[in-house]
């Protein structure tokens, strides 16, 4: 069974003025590279980076991330 | 690409151009006979001795001009030490290719002295293991880097 945990973050930066990935990972302490591997579904970050960004958008942690069987 | 994986090619390229020449300076000492000599060991690491100076200068001098040149290109301001949780989970991958690698280096080492081959011989090849793992470790982080 094959697992993924996918993202609503680039919906999440649209809505939020168009926010920039640069700002995002200023705003949760991590760099751009990881911010754009996350948002690609390339990375999962640990549930505290998780939380952080959530937090960024004010939004819950399953709005942001979801996961996917 | 970020500051960490910059750095990364850094240390590659750094392995890439020292291991090379103390090899070379290895090999030499194989053809003419001193790894048999009596003083065969302490020529051998008077040379190796100057192979960790010569790394810690070269990738130092080599992750400042990766930064200018960069910085230049991208115009993007990195900073040289600026680390996050991605960067730290592949620096682990990345030690344990390394250290697996060191173990193999120090393993062969213990067969070949218990074969009754040379000590210089020994020590090559536990300077080969730190080489080559050095080298793999930091190949699968810039892969880590790449296609995660």
């Amino acid at each position: 069974m094959a697992l993924r945990i996918t993202n609503q973050i680039r919906r999440l930066r649209f809505d939020a003025r168009e926010m920039t990935q640069a700002d995002l990972a200023a705003r949760v302490g991590v760099t751009r590279q990881t911010i754009m591997a996350i948002e690609a579904a390339k990375y999962s970050p640990s549930l505290e980076l998780a939380f952080l960004i959530a937090r960024a958008f004010d939004k819950p942690l399953d709005a942001v991330f979801q996961f996917e069987t | 690409m970020n500051s960490e994986e910059r750095n990364v090619w850094a240390a590659l390229l750094s392995s890439l151009i020292v291991n090379p020449y103390f090899f070379y300076r290895i090999w030499i000492m194989f053809t003419d006979g001193t790894n048999i000599a009596t003083d065969g060991m302490q020529l051998w690491a008077r040379t190796i001795i100057w192979a960790l100076p010569a790394s810690i200068l070269s990738t130092i001098l080599l992750t400042i001009l990766a930064g200018i040149v960069m910085g230049m290109v991208t115009g993007e301001k990195a900073a040289l030490f600026r680390k996050d949780e991605r960067d730290r989970l592949y620096q682990l991958w990345g030690l344990g290719v390394t250290m697996a690698a060191t173990v193999a280096g120090f393993v062969s080492a213990i067969c070949c002295l218990a074969l009754g081959l040379s000590g210089v011989l020994a020590f090559t090849l536990v300077y080969l293991g730190c080489a080559i793992g050095d080298m793999a470790g930091n190949s699968l982080k810039l892969v880590l880097y790449r296609t995660r």
